[in-house]
């Protein structure tokens, strides 16, 4: 009898090594990311340089917005910079995993960006007097997206 | 010899499993203590503790209290020409964070420009938290003369460490300002109110390290 049992837990062992594992970056990161910007085509293409609003299988599942499209989720009036919003108001639009929201104005060597991951608190990114290469935005944008992983679980 | 980590896996529930066929509930081992998952980098020992190299720049609560003056005297100068990289920490350095500090200087050494890496001082963690508060300064405070030959100064807030059952573990990083002397204002401000969040050995080893953002901020345009 014993003999069986040991047989069928073994069976059940082996079948249970062929089954997949979860790995982490099984469930990408689904993320919405709301440009803040000024309309301006220069200002939308800032946005799009530093997020691709392209999903990434297992890696990152990005919903574009504009503001506009998501503010009857926000309070009214809204502060005048989306860096003096608290941490409740980007809660507000973290739909999933996190949420970025992006003022990105190269004409004025201007970028905002707020990151609201699903753990407690922010991390805010302020630039200034800089011209907005596409290095220095796909650095900025690594550590963002760093940040958006803050307390995910895959 | 390594196995698959799901082989492994099954191995070990394979040799329970038989085992508890073969002597019953009896020989289960007891179910391990929980215990609380930290970077085993951040770690600290009290011996290493007494022996760590970093005196502390100021308490917590000095920082916001600090008067914005220029105390460049009690400043470590750094050559001109030389980025100049600011940590502050509100208490001794981990022997971690210790090491990934002498890993960025080494990489500092060698970059373009070169960086040196000083501990800061009150007036410093006064400009950086003027800067991270909730609204942004009125007039720019005045930077400190001795930044004035450096090309870049950045600063690397450490949040104070949490204690645990009497040991310190590192809490991550709270801010990290960059400025281009004489401009008042920062190029680079990023604030970070999550909780161990980023580290000292992050910004040695990942890919957007110190050396990086310290080449990089140096290194753009202004803005037209």
């Amino acid at each position: 009898m014993n003999a069986r049992v040991a047989l069928v837990v073994t069976l059940a062992i082996v079948v249970a090594i062929d089954a997949p594992e979860a790995r982490a970056g099984d469930n990408p990161l689904e993320v919405t990311i709301v440009d803040a910007s000024p309309r301006a085509p220069a200002n939308q293409k800032c946005v799009r340089a530093l997020f691709r609003c392209k999903s990434e299988p297992y890696v990152w599942d990005p919903t574009c917005r504009t503001l506009d499209q998501v503010r009857a989720k926000l309070p009214s009036p809204l502060p005048p910079t989306i860096l003096a919003w608290d941490a409740s108001t980007a809660e507000r639009l973290r739909a999933v995993d996190a949420a970025i929201i992006v003022d990105c104005r190269p004409a004025e060597g201007v970028l905002d960006i707020v990151v609201k991951p699903t753990s407690a608190g922010v991390v805010t990114f302020r630039v200034r007097h800089l011209q907005l290469t596409p290095r220095l935005l796909d650095v900025i944008a690594e550590r963002a997206v760093r940040a958006a992983y803050d307390g995910f679980m895959e | 010899m390594r196995y698959r980590p799901g082989v492994e896996r099954a191995i070990v529930i394979a040799t329970i499993g038989l085992a508890a066929c073969k002597g019953g509930a009896r020989s289960a081992a007891p179910p391990p203590e929980p215990v609380a998952i930290v970077d085993a980098r951040a770690v600290d020992d009290d011996a290493a503790l007494a022996t760590a190299p970093t005196a502390p720049t100021a308490p917590p609560d000095a920082a916001l209290d600090a008067p914005a003056v220029d105390d460049s005297a009690a400043m470590t100068p750094t050559p001109p020409g030389v980025a100049r990289v600011v940590i502050l920490h509100p208490e001794p350095l981990l022997p971690s964070e210790q090491k990934a500090t002498d890993r960025i200087a080494k990489q500092l050494a060698r970059s373009t420009p070169a960086g040196a890496i000083v501990d800061g001082v009150p007036a410093e963690a006064a400009l950086v938290e003027a800067w991270t508060a909730a609204a942004p300064p009125g007039p720019p405070p005045v930077l400190p003369t001795a930044w004035a030959t450096a090309p870049l100064v950045i600063v690397v807030q450490q949040r104070p460490p949490r204690v645990e059952r009497g040991k310190r573990y590192g809490d991550g990083l709270g801010a990290i300002v960059a400025w281009r002397p004489p401009q008042l204002e920062p190029i680079y401000v990023e604030h970070i109110t999550l909780s161990a969040h980023g580290s000292l050995s992050a910004l040695a080893d990942e890919e957007t390290s110190l050396p990086t953002l310290v080449t990089l901020l140096t290194a753009t345009s202004e803005a037209p």
